[in-house]
């Protein structure tokens, strides 16, 4: 048994990353290999001292460790501190995040070799670690929305890694611009709260809640607040539109960010204000309904994807979705766990898919094929982590999804069939795109551009060992993590974050066999109907296409929202108030939107700018005109 | 008040009006006239009105809580340099408009209007 | 009023100094045939960091000149921080001057002169102290604004500028008329008084005056409706001089606002405070929205800096002790930002001639240091933590919402997530887009150092705010005693 960890070690885990960073900037940055080796020996690091970090929350029983919050300014009655606030969640998270990191950049040696910005990945790669670690380690919200936006920032430069791909760049500008959508909620949550209750403090803000120190109506418009910036950062309903397009990145970046760490800091933070959530109803009842949406739709539109990476991005969303659904009907445990394993497989899936177009130069399906054979390490693990996540028993995916569903039976049968549905629909998509992939007769790939970091071949084969083995490390979580929790042990760990009058509160989990045989055969039949349509081919994706083209038109333009965002909200909206063309999204939509409509939008729009006419004397008049207003309402409101 | 008794038939109120007047018509001059000289013209006169309103106040406002008998001229100081101000600023302008006419042979300000959006 | 007037020069000594570093200046480019013009700047810098050194020496002393010029904390704020920026901003002017304008004397000795309206105008306790501080300022900046004499976008641009200065100083003076009218006197703390003790029978002369002077000053600090000239006048002046504008210009007219609004108006809190709640809205909104539609980095800038306007006098509105400290705060990160910004564009400027943004593409490729900085500033601009901006617009946003203003604060985080489209588009022009010819450019090491330090200066800032706000915090805790 180890010692209690110390404050200092705790620190060392959030400062190794930001040591590797400072050392490529100043120092390894010419020499490419070495800046890998720096990012993985810090990142190792952090996993030892997460390990130590479990070990010790594991012997205070998920309790907060005791650390000391340290001022970091004040002004007037605002006082800013920062600190560490290590419990059960934390500690969960921390194992997410560094083992994955870890994983992912030993992988990267592989996957990224030869690329031009090959220090640079792994300097951005740093911060980003370490904007995570401090997401989830701070104990104060503000500082947690420094980090929060951090790792924006962070998803925004790795996305647009390959900057000289205007797909990519187009994509990290959205990505980063409807996150920040949601931001602007979480920092007037972050104010209002502030004013009502005079501090930044997670422990005090959950104890304040629960003990109803704080009116209902400010919890519900905080915690709505709260939801509002975790629906960007999680890629919910309707601001998931980012994440499908910020596959565009180095396929790494989207095991971590996109899949693994980042994506599901939105899930985190409304598990951590969890007790907030459970005062005010409704905004959980919201939580609940939009995961519910997401998770359906979203598995939906994995359905007809033909890109790789989109069906795993789509799914990602999908399982946010579920994760949030869990949070909203209260499992506040199912979704954490749910979180911990899907991590696994999730990754262990973008790398595989990585791996593959490493071998083939495309990620589009169609291209693909017959790849079982000669890719026999990355299709077993491939394979594994769809059975994972379709939740056969006994994968790790089948334990979380499990109690995410007797949560819901227990609470909302609506709400239960939908995600009863989705099972179906995970499992079918999950084996559509593995039979496409891996089985049938190789399409041919397609030929590497010459700047690609994909190896010469004409023929498939294996990736090299450097990527294979982070494949294999992954396989063993996404296999047997599951079992964690079969004692309760997570949720022990998950219930000692809580505030005290809470942790008994939580309800029980109950092993349901009808919930889990149901979902099992659910799952069993959606692999089954993959391999009619594409592994034997019996029935024909085609026809049913065909029968159905309305719906398949509606998925394949992801339900318009695409155009509405960019064409009625973007256009419509903020030309409507003056704002005019943004350049960014001409480029966008403007074969969209019909010209007509554009020019008259354009002509209406440019409203305020028509007034700075270059004439002086409009610019006196105008402020004249102003200045008799404010005149008028001077007196209109002081009568004399 | 110990004021003579020409300037007691003059109320504050009747000043303010005439100088108010004259702000409006500086006003009116600025915003309306298209040679900057002009426009120049009605800033001045709006700083003399500003004047007018100023020895006005200082004339009738009640001083007596800064003691019996004190009738501090910080109004009339006022004008004074608003007065000198008002020149600079005329030497200024000037030789602003030359420079521009040098440029574009017009002082119309309506056609100086590169500038825009 | 005392009879004893406090006469000790030696408390304007700073101001002495600089009077006497324009003349200088002025005397050594005309009579002094020998003297290499190119070291104009280094001097200018250099004597103004000299007298910068000097002023520190005011640090916890305070004292007054005559009832009209108060030297406190305040004011050597505001010293410190315009002779720094003004120092910073002829050093950025090296190149520039040299290549294109001509007369390099007038120039810095404009420059220099300027800085002692603006140290005046945070000084000041009486309005027409305040008034003439603020013309000396305002002077200097209509010739600076049109010196070049080859782009005819400058006269346009000073004669506007001039043209809107004169007019509202007009309302600014008819304004004081009225306030002087109904309190009957100049001085801030008599003004105070004089409302304290009840406005019957004034109202009407106060309210006018009110709205006047604020017009007045309006125009000065660039708030909407009264903001028009701000666009045509940066787009027109010198690059160095939007730079100046920008900085100096704004933050003098918001010492001023500060002293003025705190010292002598509060006591009629009730009579202004929506109109400026309501500017700061308007301004907020228009700056930001007429922002996403500009193609020159400069009117990209201006009208940012509309937008930031609209910040700061959000927290006139909700003035209170915390809401000044932050605004000072805020207005030192804006400064520190906007001058790493403008320094990285004159940079570029010297070397490609472009300032359309669309003449930005490839900056990352062509100048990466130029354009990781101008990133980085644009930004902080943003409000993205770890920069200066993301700490100084939250502290000043929790400000105001506590004082309970909360629909303007969360009409500030709406625009300032507004604002992210139009810096990003800039972002996206450097880094993207192919450059329009090839090369790597050579960038002075002068310019490259100014960019680093302020950019330091930026994450400085935005990291660890504690000591620059102990410091706006011991600044403005006179203006409340």
């Amino acid at each position: 048994m180890l010692p209690e960890i110390p404050e200092g070690v705790v620190w060392a885990i959030l400062l190794l990353p930001i040591g590797s960073l400072l050392t490529i900037v100043l120092w390894t940055r010419p020499n490419p290999r070495l800046s890998g080796y720096v990012t993985i020996a810090a990142i190792a690091g952090a996993f030892l001292f997460s390990l130590w970090a479990l070990d010790s929350v594991i012997a205070s029983d998920g309790t907060a460790l005791a650390f000391r919050s340290h001022e970091w300014l004040t002004v007037g009655d605002l006082t800013v501190n920062v600190g560490l606030r290590v419990d059960g969640l934390t500690v969960i998270m921390l194992l997410v995040v560094t083992t994955v990191s870890l994983l992912v950049q030993i992988y990267s040696q592989g996957y990224m070799a030869g690329d031009g910005g090959y220090s640079r990945y792994f300097a951005y790669m740093s911060l980003f670690t370490a904007s995570m670690l401090g997401l989830i380690l701070v104990d104060s919200i503000l500082v947690l929305f420094v980090f929060w936006e951090l790792v924006g920032l962070c998803s925004y430069l790795l996305i647009g890694f390959w900057f000289h791909k205007p797909a990519a760049v187009r994509a990290a500008m959205k990505a980063f611009l409807v996150t920040r959508l949601g931001d602007v909620g979480l920092l007037l949550a972050i104010i209002l709260i502030w004013t009502k209750t005079g501090t930044f403090d997670i422990a005090e803000i959950q104890e304040l809640a629960v003990v109803g120190a704080i009116s209902v109506n400010v919890l519900t418009v905080f915690a709505l607040g709260i939801f509002a910036g975790a629906v960007g950062k999680s890629a919910q309903f309707p601001l998931h539109v980012w994440l499908p397009d910020a596959m565009e990145g180095p396929t790494p970046v989207s095991a971590l960010i996109h899949a693994a760490t980042m994506v599901v800091a939105g899930v985190y933070l409304v598990a951590r204000f969890f007790p907030v959530f459970e005062v005010a109803e409704d905004a959980q009842l919201t939580v609940a309904v939009v995961g519910g949406t997401t998770a359906l739709l979203a598995a939906l539109l994995a359905v007809v994807a033909t890109d790789i990476k989109r069906v795993l991005a789509y799914s990602t969303i999908s399982q946010l979705g579920y994760m949030m659904l869990a949070l909203g009907l209260g499992g506040y445990v199912a979704a954490i766990f749910h979180l911990l394993t899907h991590a696994f497989f999730k990754a262990l899936l973008f790398l595989g898919a990585g791996s593959v177009n490493h071998a083939t130069n495309t990620f589009d399906m169609r291209r693909m094929g017959g790849l079982r054979k000669m890719m026999p390490l990355t299709h077993a693990t491939f394979f594994v982590a769809s059975l994972s996540l379709a939740g056969v028993f006994p994968l790790a995916g089948f334990w979380s999804k499990d109690e995410i569903l007797s949560q819901a039976w227990t609470e909302q049968p609506l709400l239960f069939v939908v995600a009863m549905a989705v099972v179906f629909l995970t499992a079918f998509y999950m084996f559509r795109a593995i039979f496409l992939t891996f089985e049938g007769e190789y399409q041919g790939g397609e030929a590497p551009e010459e700047d690609s970091h994909g190896a010469d071949q004409s023929r498939p084969h294996e990736s090299p060992r450097v990527m294979v083995v982070p494949l294999l490390v992954l396989a063993v979580p996404a296999l047997l993590i599951g079992f964690a929790n079969v004692s309760g042990g997570v949720e022990h760990l998950l219930a000692g974050a809580l505030p005290l009058e809470m942790r008994h509160a939580l309800p029980e989990f109950h092993f349901n066999w009808g919930i889990a045989l149901g979902s099992l055969a659910l799952a069993l039949a959606g692999i089954g109907s993959a391999w009619l349509f594409y592994g034997a081919r019996v029935l024909s994706a085609e026809r049913v296409r065909l029968t159905l083209r309305p719906l398949h038109t509606l998925l394949e333009r992801k339900y318009f929202l695409d155009d509405l965002f960019e064409g009625v909200l973007v256009r419509g909206l903020l030309y409507r108030v003056g704002a005019g063309a943004l350049s960014l999204f001409d480029s966008l939509v403007v074969d969209r939107v019909p010209n007509e409509i554009a020019r008259g939008l354009r002509l209406s729009s440019v409203g305020l700018r028509m007034l700075q006419t270059g004439q002086v004397q409009v610019y006196g008049a105008m402020a004249f005109a102003g200045l008799l207003l404010a005149g008028g309402l001077a007196f209109l409101l002081n009568p004399l | 008040m110990d004021a003579p008794v020409l300037a007691a038939s003059v109320a504050l109120e009747d000043v303010l009006i005439v100088g108010g007047a004259l702000f409006a018509i500086g006003l009116y001059i600025t915003l309306a006239k298209r040679n900057a000289v002009a426009v120049l013209m009605g800033i001045e006169l709006m700083l003399n009105a500003v004047n007018l309103t100023l020895i006005a106040f200082s004339r009738f406002v009640d001083f007596s809580r800064f003691g019996e008998g004190t009738r501090p001229i910080d109004g009339h100081v006022f004008v004074i340099f608003v007065i000198t101000v008002a020149a600079a600023e005329a030497a200024v302008m000037l030789a602003l408009v030359v420079a521009v006419y040098r440029h574009r042979q017009t002082i119309d300000i309506d056609r100086i209007n590169v500038l825009r959006g | 009023m005392s009879n004893e007037l406090n006469l000790d020069y030696s408390l304007l000594t700073p101001e002495f100094c600089l009077g006497g570093l324009a003349a200088l200046i002025l005397a050594l480019d005309l009579f002094a045939p020998r003297f290499r013009k190119e070291w104009l700047p280094y001097l200018t810098a250099a004597g103004l960091v000299a007298i910068l050194v000097l002023s520190l020496g005011w640090v916890n002393k305070e004292s007054d000149f005559a009832g009209l010029i108060f030297i406190d904390n305040y004011t050597t704020f505001f010293r410190v921080f315009f002779i720094a920026s003004t120092a910073v901003v002829a050093l950025a002017s090296a190149h520039y001057v040299q290549a294109r304008l001509s007369n390099p004397g007038e120039y810095y000795a404009l420059l220099v002169l300027s800085t002692i309206g603006a140290i005046y105008m945070a000084a000041s306790r009486e309005l027409l102290t305040a008034y003439i501080s603020l013309e000396l300022l305002s002077f200097c900046l209509y010739v600076l604004v049109s010196f070049s004499t080859s782009d005819r976008r400058s006269h346009e641009g000073g004669l506007k500028y001039m043209l809107l200065g004169a007019f509202a100083s007009a309302l600014l003076l008819y304004g004081i008329s009225f306030i002087y009218g109904s309190s009957g006197s100049t001085f801030y703390d008599e003004i105070a008084a004089a409302y304290a003790g009840g406005t019957d029978g004034f109202e009407l002369g106060l309210l006018m005056g009110l709205v006047l002077v604020l017009a007045g000053l309006g125009f000065k600090v660039a708030a909407v409706p009264f903001h028009m000239w701000t666009p045509d006048a940066y787009e027109g002046a010198p690059l160095p001089i939007t730079a100046y504008l920008s900085a100096t210009s704004k933050a003098a007219g918001f010492a001023l606002l500060l002293r003025l609004f705190s010292g002598a108006f509060m006591p009629v809190r009730d009579d202004w405070q929506w109109m400026i709640a309501a500017l700061a809205a308007i301004t907020m909104v228009v700056g930001n929205l007429v922002a996403l539609q500009q193609s020159n980095i400069k009117r990209l800038l201006a009208y940012s800096s509309i937008g930031q306007v609209g910040y700061m006098l959000m927290a006139l509105a909700a003035l209170s002790s915390a809401s000044a400290s932050a605004l000072l705060l805020h207005l030192s990160g804006y400064v520190i930002t906007n001058l790493a910004a403008f320094i990285c564009i004159i940079a570029w400027y010297n070397l490609t001639d472009k300032e359309e943004i669309r003449g930005f593409r490839g900056m990352a490729e062509r100048a990466p240091l130029l354009a990781a900085v101008l990133a980085a500033a644009l930004f902080s601009l943003s409000g993205m933590p770890l920069f200066a901006g993301f700490f100084t617009k939250f502290i000043l946003f929790q400000a105001v919402a506590s004082e309970g203003f909360l629909w303007l604060a969360v009409i500030a985080v709406t625009m300032s997530f507004v604002s992210i489209y139009y810096y990003l588009m800039v972002i996206k022009e450097m880094y993207i887009s192919e450059p329009e010819e090839p090369g790597r450019l050579q960038v002075p090491v002068l310019l490259s150092g100014l960019a680093v330090a302020l950019v330091a200066g930026v994450f400085y800032v935005g990291i660890y705010p504690r000591h620059l706000l102990e410091v706006a915090e011991e600044a403005t805790k006179l203006l409340f005693a």
